[in-house]
């Protein structure tokens, strides 16, 4: 199969489902066509040039209605790199159910939120975001139907969406895999005692820690075509956390996905065997964006070797090393060589990958497109 | 004519001022200025106290000796944030306040780190790198990096408090809640 670059702002066939995923380095948002203009969005991320959340820029561009059209978006989890530019979406798509992960849906990360974005003190994006979330949340009443003026809260195998062939031309339907009831009960302790700062110690920045297990994944089911959204869950040697507790559930969907968003940027710690061969099927389209933060940026050559063993369709949003900083006045290139030992730029351009497979009668090959430095790899 | 005096005084320590300070940010002092200079001149007055009847002449309080000092001229600026703490290294990004726009990720070791700030350098503080030339007072040129950790007051229990009663009133108006 080969990947093509058509026009961007072409829209799918109202019998044609999409996957757009995008990335820019640090940050993802993956765009979903139902069918029948029927959209959901999962997390978000800014256009550095426009500021404007990506998944507007694209729907705009492509002539959705936002307002209207978009019926679920989903946060995976609180994290800066999913959650950027969130309340504009939340704002803009009055349509649609806003759900996130039922681990926090605790006072204490409430208290947190409330802590670290309404002093003032600092600038904490992902926390402020979520603040903004809320401010959203309380204005939506009065003009949003009452049935989604409440979150929605994902947890193992519930069906955050549902359309039955008499509403679509095909099943729709959206499952979230995770977080398992185990990780549910280790974030709530986990939150008051990691998040909430005590009292005497120093003001400072939240910093998402890891590792990930209460991760929004997510199945997507359009007809025929099944689709893993990985999102960033993560391993833990306990198997009722993470990939494994996804794996071992009997409530999940039992098909096969043709389409996986590869977990947490490939890396090792994402990496569950089972979950390649049980859940996806043989030769799958392997998704990915880059995070070029961390030691090292993701993925790693031996994190795409791992996954070419089950694939060789893999499709990156950007360049898996990061990108080169900029070129400087001399006297500072010179002076910020002399004191830093790496360096590298973590944004870079907003990579897109788009597949879309005709869902009228069956499953059609699909066709995969890349814009804006997006690769095969 | 003490005023001339005074006013040709402070025309020349200006000169001497402007021609030292390349620095385009440093505005030579304009003669009508004469009276609001501040710096190194300490003040001029030219009247006598007319509040106190006093006829005699006027009191001439001359500029102190010129001081000259150093000057830091700022080629690059970037905040920074510490992303982990390993070993002799620092992780962080910084974002670049001077072409904004430009978010990299660096590593660093503590060595450079001023030893007051140290203990500063925790995950998720905040800090300050400036990169610029100063300029000496015996006219040597110095390229200079200096990083410069913010200093924020501690958490307090009534921080605490009232974000615990905000989230409570949240919670509740949002359905926030299990």
């Amino acid at each position: 199969m080969r990947a093509s670059a058509g026009n961007v702002n072409c829209p799918p066939s109202r019998y044609e489902a999409e996957i757009s995923i995008f990335g820019p380095g640090i940050g993802e948002c993956i765009v979903i066509h139902l069918g029948k203009n029927a959209w959901m969005v999962v997390d978000s991320c800014l256009d550095r040039n426009t500021r404007i959340p990506i998944a507007l820029q694209y729907l705009q561009a492509l002539g959705v209605n936002a307002a209207t059209d978009v019926k679920l978006f989903v946060i995976t989890h609180w994290h800066d790199d999913h959650i950027e530019g969130a309340s504009a979406i939340l704002a803009s798509c009055h349509n649609a159910k806003f759900v996130c992960s039922d681990a926090l849906r605790c006072g204490e990360f409430v208290q947190f939120v409330s802590l670290y974005s309404q002093r003032g003190f600092i600038e904490n994006s992902g926390v402020d975001e979520f603040n903004r979330i809320f401010e959203v949340l309380k204005s939506r009443r009065g003009y949003i139907r009452p049935e989604l003026l409440e979150p929605g809260w994902a947890i193992a195998d519930r069906r955050l969406l549902y359309y039955t062939k008499n509403d679509r031309p095909l099943n729709v339907e959206v499952y979230s895999l995770s977080p398992s009831d185990a990780a549910i009960t280790l974030a709530l302790r986990e939150i008051g005692q990691l998040l909430i700062p005590k009292v005497k110690t120093p003001k400072r920045r939240a910093i998402a820690q890891r590792p990930n297990h209460v991760s929004v994944a997510l199945w997507v089911i359009v007809g025929d075509l099944h689709v893993l959204l990985g999102s960033d869950l993560e391993n833990h040697p306990d198997n009722r956390l993470g990939w494994q507790a996804v794996v071992l559930s009997r409530n999940r969907p039992r098909e096969r996905a043709l389409i996986i968003k590869v977990p947490h940027h490939g890396s090792s710690n994402a990496y569950c065997k089972e979950m390649w061969q049980e859940m996806v099927a043989t030769n799958p389209i392997a998704l990915l964006t880059p995070f070029a933060s961390g030691v090292k940026p993701l993925p790693t050559e031996t994190d795409i070797a791992r996954i070419s063993t089950h694939t060789p369709q893999i499709y990156c949003t950007g360049s898996p090393s990061g990108w080169r900083s900029p070129r400087r006045d001399s006297a500072v290139d010179k002076t910020i060589k002399e004191v830093v030992r790496t360096r590298r730029l973590v944004y870079g351009p907003m990579g897109h990958i788009r597949v879309r497979i005709p869902i009228k009668k069956g499953l059609d090959e699909p066709n995969i497109e890349l814009f804006n430095g997006a690769q095969s790899l | 004519m003490m005023r001339d005096l005074a006013t040709r005084f402070v025309a020349e320590q200006s000169k001497e001022v402007s021609e030292y300070f390349v620095d385009k940010d440093v505005k030579p002092i304009k003669e009508e200025n004469v009276g609001q200079v501040s710096g190194n001149v300490l003040a001029i007055s030219t009247e006598a106290p007319a509040s106190l009847g006093l006829t005699a002449p006027p009191v001439v309080i001359l500029p102190g000796p010129f001081k000259p000092r150093h000057r830091f001229k700022v080629l690059q600026q970037f905040e920074g944030t510490v992303l982990e703490i390993s070993g002799d290294e620092c992780r962080a990004h910084i974002r670049d306040l001077t072409r904004p726009g430009f978010v990299e990720e660096i590593t660093f070791s503590i060595e450079e780190i001023s030893e007051s700030d140290r203990e500063l350098a925790v995950l998720g503080a905040v800090f300050y790198w400036d990169i610029g030339y100063q300029d000496r007072i015996d006219g040597q040129r110095l390229r200079v990096s200096a990083i410069r950790f913010r200093r924020i007051p501690m958490w307090k229990e009534k921080d605490l408090v009232s974000s615990r009663r905000e989230a409570e009133s949240l919670s509740e108006s949002l359905g926030w809640k299990r």
